[in-house]
């Protein structure tokens, strides 16, 4: 079937009925948008019609009392310092799994079964615990680093996570010829120098999907600083949402611009990376 | 999956040994202490009533035997699960290759709108969730408002026990451009002159589709069911946020009931229990991802 081959009238319905499809799609997140973007009075005469002129002033008042500055730094830190942190050791270990006939390197996929297996959710008692274990550990030793109700629990809890940027990773590492390699070895070139100055950029596609894949992922991410973050300092985008929601339930609009402003951010990472995101999917899916 | 079949060129084999270790330690050690670790924990509390503090008492069986004999939620919430999850794979399943059997037309705008399906996928999350919420609002919401504009009667969507779970499902598909995009994947790595070569034959439409596009596509419908399956029974934020599994825990799901005996009711020893039986079922299905993978997989280098 060739769409050109296909007469008019079959073409333009066609192009209708893609054309609803996508309004039907984009209109909760251009509601969103727009709604936020309305004075009170407006969204209080005709709640779902569109703005006649806009006004920052709903944006302005739930970034000030939502206290939207702290929780975008504590969510920009916890979801940078895990996705540096994934990606270091999902790209070294996907290395090391490609390249390298070590004795353990089969049974190591059978780690990989596991770790993708897991449902996170299922863990969230005992890493709780084992976080508790190890946060008296190092107060025993008098070390700084307190892991309960502090973002490094968070962090270290996402930066497990990593199976599923090792295999993509790795798939990757596999398709690249090994004589690239060989040549750096014989001008010298150490194992790790060739790593990092070879083969990371040659797979700098593969890396830099699995970097946007996360950093959405942790940014979006709620039962985690759920568990983790008790304190009101510290939290995270999708939990002062919560807190913000339930607390002004009848500040209609006030909600909704409280909502843009956690839902932009993706948004804007989407369209910028979407080409690679997508390709990244499928990629994924087809790879494994 | 296989090692890569390449060797160092100077390969002693106690060199592939120190760096093929070295490079993986670090990802070994932090699965050991945050993955492997937990679950070990969870295995031993299993068999305790713990409730966060310092006593852990010893129950032996009496988790297991509460969750065969006597837990009316634990059922209620595993078939909450397998209804959302069957209802929304089987849908997103069908939706997503429609779609995407019209994005693999050439028209003009087919990247346009294939980026614009995938869009809520990638916004998924809270901020997400709360806009359904609102429109799924009894007076106000926006579907109330078409359905009296067709002058149906309102729908109590949220809070009605025959409408919550389906409201969650219908929130659930909006996220179906995820699957169009693997399913278009799938569709574009049929190669092109097995559908000419069957239309050299006389097949056409509806043959073709049967006998050369869905046989192929098969694998990545299978992926799709296996990895929906695994997400959907994973669902808990939307639940959490909006319904707490009512109205009459219709909208239990099961990570849900999870979560509310391990951190409301504080009883972590049985919320093990769940936590496992969670594990295994996801594990399993997993196992028949990659039993099945092993039927299509193929990497360039290795076939050269």
């Amino acid at each position: 079937m060739v769409f050109r081959e296909l007469s008019l009238p079959v073409r333009l319905l066609f192009y209708l009925f893609l054309v609803v499809a996508a309004i039907s799609i984009l209109y909760p997140l251009t509601w969103m948008s727009y709604t936020s973007l309305k004075t009170n009075e407006e969204v209080m005469l005709s709640p779902f019609g569109l703005p006649t002129s806009i006004s920052f002033e709903n944006i302005v008042e739930a970034w000030q009392t939502g206290n939207f500055a702290r929780l975008y730094a504590n969510s920009i830190l916890i979801a940078v310092v895990s996705v540096v942190g994934i990606i270091s050791i999902s790209t070294t270990a996907a290395y090391g799994l490609a390249r390298y006939h070590f004795t353990a390197n089969r049974a190591l996929f059978l780690y990989f079964l596991v770790g993708m297996a897991v449902p996170t959710q299922a863990l969230m008692v005992p890493s709780f615990k084992v976080m508790a274990i190890l946060d008296s550990w190092a107060a025993a030793l008098h070390l700084p680093i307190p892991l309960l109700n502090s973002p490094l629990a968070v962090i270290l809890t996402y930066m497990s996570w990593s199976s599923l940027a090792i295999i993509f990773i790795r798939a990757y590492f596999m398709s690249i010829p090994p004589e690239l390699e060989d040549a750096a070895r014989v001008d010298g070139a150490r194992e790790l120098q060739i790593l990092r100055h070879v083969m990371v950029p040659l797979a700098m596609p593969a890396i830099a999907t699995m970097t946007i894949f996360y950093f959405v992922f942790f940014w979006n991410d709620f039962l985690w600083p759920l568990i983790y973050l008790h304190k009101h300092t510290l939290r995270t985008i999708p939990l002062g949402i919560m807190h913000f929601e339930g607390k002004y339930v009848s500040l209609w609009s006030l909600q909704v611009a409280a909502l843009s402003l956690a839902a932009w951010p993706p948004i804007f990472i989407y369209i910028v990376f979407h080409r690679r995101i997508q390709r990244g999917l499928t990629e994924g899916a087809l790879k494994f | 999956m296989r090692p890569g079949r390449f060797r160092l060129p100077r390969g002693e084999a106690w060199r592939e040994n120190l760096y093929g270790y070295l490079f993986v330690s670090p990802w070994i050690l932090g699965f050991v202490l945050f993955l492997a670790g937990p679950l070990l924990v969870s295995l031993g509390l299993m068999f305790t009533e713990y409730a966060g503090f310092k006593k852990i008492t010893y129950v032996g069986l009496a988790n297991f035997e509460e969750l065969i004999k006597f837990d009316i939620r634990f059922i209620g919430s595993l078939r909450v699960s397998a209804v959302f999850a069957f209802w929304t794979v089987s849908l997103a399943i069908i939706i997503s290759l429609a779609m995407a059997l019209l994005l693999n037309q050439r028209f003009r705008g087919h990247t346009f709108f294939r980026g614009l399906f995938y869009l809520p996928a990638a916004v998924s999350g809270v901020a997400m969730t709360f806009v359904w919420a609102a429109m799924y609002e009894k007076d106000y919401g926006m579907f109330n408002q078409i359905l009296r504009i067709f002058d149906f009667d309102r729908v109590a969507w949220l809070t009605s026990i025959e409408w919550a779970l389906p409201s969650y499902m219908i929130m659930k598909l909006y996220g179906v451009g995820h699957y169009m995009v693997i399913m278009l994947a799938g569709l574009q790595s049929i190669p092109d002159d097995l559908h000419e070569a069957a239309k050299v034959d006389g097949a056409s439409g509806l043959k073709l589709f049967r006998h050369i596009t869905l046989p192929l596509l098969s694998p990545t419908i299978f992926f799709l069911m296996i990895v929906g399956m695994i997400g959907s029974l994973q669902v808990f934020t939307e639940g959490f946020m909006l319904t707490q599994g009512g109205p009459a825990r219709s909208t239990l799901f099961y990570v849900l009931y999870l979560y509310i005996v391990a951190f409301t009711e504080r009883r972590f020893g049985y919320a093990s229990v769940l936590a496992w039986l969670l594990f295994l079922i996801i594990m399993g299905l997993t196992l028949l991802q990659f039993w099945l993978a092993r039927r299509w997989v193929h990497y360039e280098a290795q076939e050269a």
